[in-house]
């Protein structure tokens, strides 16, 4: 959905120096992009809930992190992100697919559109939901504006299939 | 299994061989029994309030962020269990920094001391999971169980000094009713307090005035070089028959000096930093670069007679911070030196936008575009290095290695050479220092002694007369530091401890021995790095001295602070070897 100039854009942009993913099948593709783009490093968590306290690590000693995952893996991963976000108020960005938003073929009457959005507004997110390749830059400068205003920004990705 | 090891003691076993570098991660039990045993450190993460379990991943993003400090995360067993997967996405980015120990009480002690379903009386068939089975199947370079406080404190040096990452099981005795940890303050400004800590200098050598420093890494082994400096009649870089050599100039590795025979001619066993350089003698311009890769063989210097005579003016310029979103205001100064035709241009450091903290072709794109930003300049430029130009060092940011091989000042001299150099012009002797030195991530203000011993010997040569304005980034003296106060929370704090003692980053460390060396010839030193124009006087036994910084190119624009510091330029007058006050130029209108 997203050509490699636009991520390694938005890489570049917010200045980011590791990317925390659990992949999906639309953002699993962005891997590639990311491990050849210089002065990025991809690291790859088990479970969603690590990649927040991994990128509270990150952004503690000094490096720029960027959570990539699922919103299925938002739901997983509330209490650590409860934690790193609020608690100890690092403004961390994610990226989030938004599973069958475009396409609910494959599994009609998903609840992730029922949860996603009302879950992101109850953790505090700052989301902005973009659903064509062209709107990618407003969501990278939607997640710069967040972190300059030191909030929780997610660049929410309207996905097509599970 | 026995247990049979107090936590609190288990803990007191490693403060007592705890670095002053490391950093300690604590949660749980452990994070309780660590606040009570002793003072806190800054570079304690006391993980309380938590998310149960995650004390391991922010202990590996702390060690990816930070490859140069060892992390030790105490984490207890009940959280080891809610986040087992954070073995193997450890081991998959295999910090070596990493040591992860699991405090196995075998209980939720702070609810009441119920039974984990890793351990024995949690399990119907009684058999307890063996933690360190788990970390060796998942990759941890090393793992230990230690059921004995004696057995922990025996090996407790040579576990934490292994190779990464490690992982540590100890058998603990449970403490039924034993309390969860209280936070110990507003998360958010331990966060805060943390980050600071771990960002700022720590230097643990002893770091005197000019004693040498990191550039001592970056000498090369000596090579014999041979060649001439001569007369360039014809223009065509090649001594030919007839051309004259110039007697008595000094050429220099950066480390010696030597000088020129009575033809012209020198040679060296060049050991300093890969290059050779001639300071060019007055009423002369070298033709090409003033310096050249000591690679063996000869290597020779043509001049030309230069028009420069005893009255002139030059420019003094810093802080370009060069970058294609800034490049207007680097030819906003070149439209300056169109209309003012000074002889030359100083640029006092910071040249480039950032080379510290980026990958290298960003570093390597800004220095190009730098390098042809100033061949297209009417006259020569003599640009010095400010710590923009360290190429990598935060290497928490940038990711470069120390072994890259244009790590630190490499890349500065690859591009332009020498990082201080001497010439002269209408009488007055004109030396770029280089007064930013690095220890490990850190740039600090300072002349390292290779450097200091070859300013002697540079100076040497010159009579009583020879007046020396000496030009570099981080200043040798300013008032800045008093006016803007300590900031120990920016990226750049003011402060460092440099051999035991807390100093300013942000001035020349040491300057005493510089100014000793330089003497009553000193007519006036220039720096850069504040980005404002600062003018100092003092009136002393050996006359006057004065310091002056001047504005910096790339901004601010419209004036920024309660003094409305603005962008600009100074320009010097020259008459019979005196240099004035200099004149600042605002690069706006």
């Amino acid at each position: 959905m997203f050509a490699p100039d636009q991520i390694v854009a938005l890489l570049r942009r917010l200045g980011i120096t590791h990317v925390v993913t659990v992949p999906d099948s639309t953002l699993g593709p962005w891997a590639e992009t990311i491990v050849s783009t210089p002065g990025v490093r991809l690291i790859r968590v088990c479970r969603e809930g690590e990649a927040w306290a991994v990128a509270g690590g990150l952004h503690l000693g000094g490096a720029t992190p960027l959570v990539v995952i699922q919103c299925t893996g938002l739901f997983e991963s509330g209490d650590a992100l409860r934690n790193v976000l609020h608690d100890w108020k690092l403004p961390i960005p994610a990226v989030i697919g938004y599973r069958s938003y475009l396409n609910q073929e494959t599994l009609p009457g998903d609840t992730c559109l029922v949860y996603t959005e009302p879950i992101l507004d109850a953790w505090g997110f700052q989301a902005l939901l973009i659903t064509e390749p062209d709107q990618f830059d407003a969501a990278v400068e939607h997640l710069f504006d967040c972190r300059a205003a030191g909030t929780p920004g997610v660049a929410l990705i309207a996905e097509g299939k599970a | 299994m026995s247990r049979g090891i107090p936590l609190p003691e288990a803990l007191a076993a490693f403060r007592s061989v705890r670095s002053d570098r490391d950093v300690v991660v604590t949660t749980m039990g452990p994070a309780r029994d660590w606040m009570a045993g002793g003072a806190p450190h800054p570079l304690d993460f006391v993980l309380v309030p938590s998310s149960m379990g995650q004390a391991t991943s922010l202990g590996l993003g702390l060690a990816l962020a930070r490859p140069d400090r060892r992390v030790v995360v105490f984490n207890g067993d009940g959280s080891m269990l809610m986040n087992l997967g954070s073995l193997v996405t450890i081991t998959a980015e295999a910090p070596a920094n990493l040591v992860v120990v699991v405090c196995d009480n075998g209980a939720y002690e702070v609810t009441g001391a119920q039974p984990t379903p890793g351990s024995a009386a949690g399990r119907v068939g009684g058999d307890p999971i063996d933690y360190t089975a788990l970390a060796s199947a998942a990759g941890f370079r090393s793992v230990h169980r230690f059921s004995r406080l004696a057995d922990w404190e025996e090996h407790l040096t040579t576990v934490l000094s292994g190779p990464g990452p490690t992982f540590v099981a100890l058998d603990t005795i449970p403490v039924p009713g034993g309390k969860g940890p209280r936070s110990p303050g507003p998360a958010p400004d331990r966060a805060r307090r943390f980050m600071a800590a771990l960002a700022a200098p720590v230097l643990a050598l002893a770091i005197g005035a000019g004693s040498l420093v990191a550039q001592t890494a970056e000498r090369v082994t000596p090579v014999r070089v041979a060649g001439s400096v001569f007369v360039d009649r014809n223009g065509n870089g090649a001594r030919d028959p007839g051309e004259p050599g110039l007697a008595g100039v000094a050429v220099s590795d950066q480390i010696s000096v030597t000088r020129t025979d009575g033809d012209g001619r020198f040679a060296m066993d060049a050991a300093g930093y890969g290059l050779v350089f001639v300071a060019q003698p007055d009423g002369y311009q070298v033709r090409g670069p003033f310096w050249k890769a000591a690679t063996g063989g000869s290597v020779d210097f043509p001049l030309a007679p230069s028009v420069a005579g005893g009255a002139f003016t030059f420019i003094h310029a810093s802080d370009t911070h060069v970058s294609e979103a800034s490049v207007a205001r680097i030819r906003r100064l070149r439209a300056m030196v169109d209309s003012l035709k000074p002889a030359f241009v100083l640029i006092s450091g910071d040249l480039v936008r950032d080379a510290l903290r980026v990958p290298e072709a960003e570093a390597r794109g800004y220095y190009q575009l730098f390098e042809r930003e100033i061949a297209a300049f009417p006259v020569p430029v003599y640009p010095v290095p400010g710590n923009h130009e360290i190429f990598g060092i935060e290497r928490h940011k940038s990711l470069i290695s120390e072994r890259h091989p244009s790590y630190g000042k490499r890349l500065y001299r690859s591009f332009f050479g020498p990082n201080y150099y001497s010439f002269t012009v209408g009488g007055v002797h004109f030396v770029g220092l280089d007064t930013v030195d690095y220890f490990d991530l850190w740039y600090f203000g300072h002349v390292d002694a290779a450097q200091l011993e070859w300013l002697g010997r540079d100076l040497a040569a010159l009579d009583r007369a020879t007046p020396v304005v000496t030009f570099n980034h981080i200043p040798l003296v300013s008032g800045v530091p008093a006016i803007d106060g300590i900031d120990e929370e920016s990226v750049a704090p003011s402060l460092i401890r440099l051999g035991g003692r807390t100093q300013l980053r942000h001035v020349v460390q040491g300057n005493d021995s510089v100014l000793a060396v330089l003497g009553p010839k000193l007519e006036i030193a220039l720096g850069g790095h504040f980005h404002r124009r600062e003018f100092l006087r003092y009136e002393t036994m050996a006359g006057t001295r004065r310091f002056a910084q001047t504005a910096a190119v790339t901004g601010p624009v419209r004036g920024e602070g309660p003094l409305g510091i603005r962008s600009g330029i100074t320009l010097y007058h020259v008459a019979d070897r005196r240099v004035d006050d200099g004149t600042f130029i605002p690069l706006d209108p």
